[in-house]
């Protein structure tokens, strides 16, 4: 237990990073995602197909072969960032895609007499969506949206394997240095994460319940 | 999507549309052309990069990494699925107990990162004696994760099971037991086989944390290839596709199995559509 106390600050700092990888990417990946899901269902076919392949090919990698095209592959093509950067990219490339879908999921959701009496009052699909379907869309998705965030978080502990130092590379490598305590450290750890994903859950929960509309 | 977005496009609409394609394509062009000349110019298209792919040593190491992550999904999803009967069992006990301590093991390994539940099974378990190696590790971190997110599909799947079915079965005298292994576990299954089939995609895209705690599952062979000829790229290209194409395979496989559902109509339809999105959502 003395190692968490002692080493208090590294653990901190290592959360720190997870939060701000998890905000960062998790804003990214809400703007991107949209954007994507309005691709996917705009008139123009050209650009659904582009964001259906992206969305297809994306999902179907394991985000650690994201990390690795990115943080080893990038600098082979003179992209060079932080690694911090490399892994924004690489959680904000993978986990748009899960946005968009929740996000499309969501549009397809709506009740069709809301998008029938759009268009019927004249409205082009530029309005159909900005007035009609997103604001609806978005508070049918708070709930699997909270769900992507949530795996964003846990999935920001990949980085740990690519240079960042956020919690779980810290939880490596204080239980390497001290592995008499390996136990306690990695139980520390997972109460961290696990209070960051609780809070989260929490935060959506209200969320919902504040944005829910009489029906 | 039954309701268009959009009215159907008249003459002047079609022509925009025309129009909007051919810029939407020009752009869509535009970027893949930008990373194709960048991948170019650093000399990422040179036959040395490629060529190796072609040599029956350098796919033997592919085909070894490939059943390897067969052999880890395979073993973890076996387990998962015993362990997640189990827990969803448990979770529609009698004894708040047992409820609560079902509950309490899902709610907990749902919420750690899957990494740190393999370096607790790398790093932890040697400290009690017990040392299972990366594979062993692997295994165990996907069946508690895989295990947990399974039975909140069950239970959903056996939530979904109409109720009169139950309420049936007790009145024919069947135990509370009998009544779970015969009436509503055999529907629970039909209706959650899909997102079951999703899971599977998940459980094989997390197999490739093995390349963290060097495992040698099909991304690490890939690391075996590019740290000797220096190819990242086309590797990961390469990787890629594999990964990308068994996966497509079970989610033709999933889409096959609701289309079929839904065709029968054995399976009731609310549930049939209401838990596939309730967990597609687990699948990041």
């Amino acid at each position: 237990m003395d190692v968490l106390l002692d080493q208090r600050s590294l653990i901190l700092d290592g959360f720190l990073m997870t939060l701000r990888l998890t905000a960062v990417s998790g804003v990214l990946s809400i703007v991107i995602g949209t954007l994507l899901a309005i691709l996917r269902v705009c008139p123009i076919p050209t650009l659904r197909a582009a964001a259906g392949t992206y969305v297809v090919l994306l999902r179907n990698t394991p985000l650690t072969l994201v990390f690795v095209l990115v943080a080893f592959g990038f600098p082979r093509i003179d992209i060079r960032l932080s690694f911090v950067a490399f892994a924004t990219v690489a959680l904000t490339a993978y986990t748009c895609t899960f946005v968009c879908e929740a996000i499309r999921s969501g549009i397809n959701a709506i009740d069709g007499g809301e998008i029938e009496a759009a268009r019927s009052i004249g409205l082009p699909f530029r309005r159909v969506m900005s007035l009609v379907v997103l604001p609806q869309a978005f508070r049918r998705v708070i709930p699997p949206m909270g769900s992507v965030l949530i795996a964003l978080t846990k999935n920001t502990s990949i980085a740990a394997a690519f240079s960042v130092t956020e919690a779980t590379q810290v939880a490596r490598r204080l239980a390497n240095s001290f592995a008499s305590a390996t136990i306690p450290i990695l139980v520390g750890i997972a109460v961290g994460y696990l209070v960051i994903t609780l809070v989260m859950s929490g935060g959506f929960a209200v969320l919902e319940r504040r944005v829910a509309t009489v029906r | 999507m039954t309701i268009a977005l959009y009215d159907p496009p008249g003459p002047i609409a079609r022509r925009r549309i025309l129009i909007g394609s051919v810029i939407g394509a020009l752009v869509v062009a535009g970027l893949v052309a930008v990373v194709v000349v960048k991948l170019i110019d650093a000399g990422q298209f040179r036959s040395a990069f490629w060529e190796p792919f072609t040599r029956p040593g350098v796919q033997r190491i592919l085909l070894r990494g490939l059943g390897a992550t067969l052999r880890a999904a395979g073993l973890a999803l076996v387990l998962a699925l015993a362990l997640s009967v189990l827990l969803a069992a448990a979770r529609l006990s009698e004894r708040r107990l047992v409820r609560l301590g079902a509950t309490a093991f899902t709610e907990f390994f749902r919420a750690l990162p899957l990494l740190l539940l393999v370096f607790f099974a790398f790093l932890g378990l040697p400290r009690f004696g017990i040392d299972v190696g990366p594979f062993g590790a692997l295994v165990i971190a996907l069946t508690l994760y895989n295990g947990s997110v399974m039975a909140e599909i069950f239970r959903a799947g056996v939530a979904a099971v109409p109720h009169g079915q139950v309420e049936a079965a007790f009145s024919l005298g069947l135990s509370k037991s009998t009544v779970f292994r015969r009436i509503q576990f055999p529907q629970a299954v039909r209706i959650m086989l899909p997102s079951l089939i999703s899971q599977m995609v998940v459980l094989l895209k997390d197999t490739s944390l093995g390349f963290i705690v060097a495992y040698e599952e099909l991304l690490r062979s890939g690391r075996l290839i590019y740290t000797n000829i220096g190819n990242v790229i086309p590797t990961a290209i390469v990787v890629a596709a594999i990964y990308i194409t068994i996966n497509l395979a079970l989610s033709g496989v999933a889409a096959w199995v609701e289309r079929r559902q839904r065709r029968s109509g054995r399976v009731p339809v609310t549930a049939g559509t209401g838990v596939p999105t309730e967990i597609g959502v687990g699948q990041v």
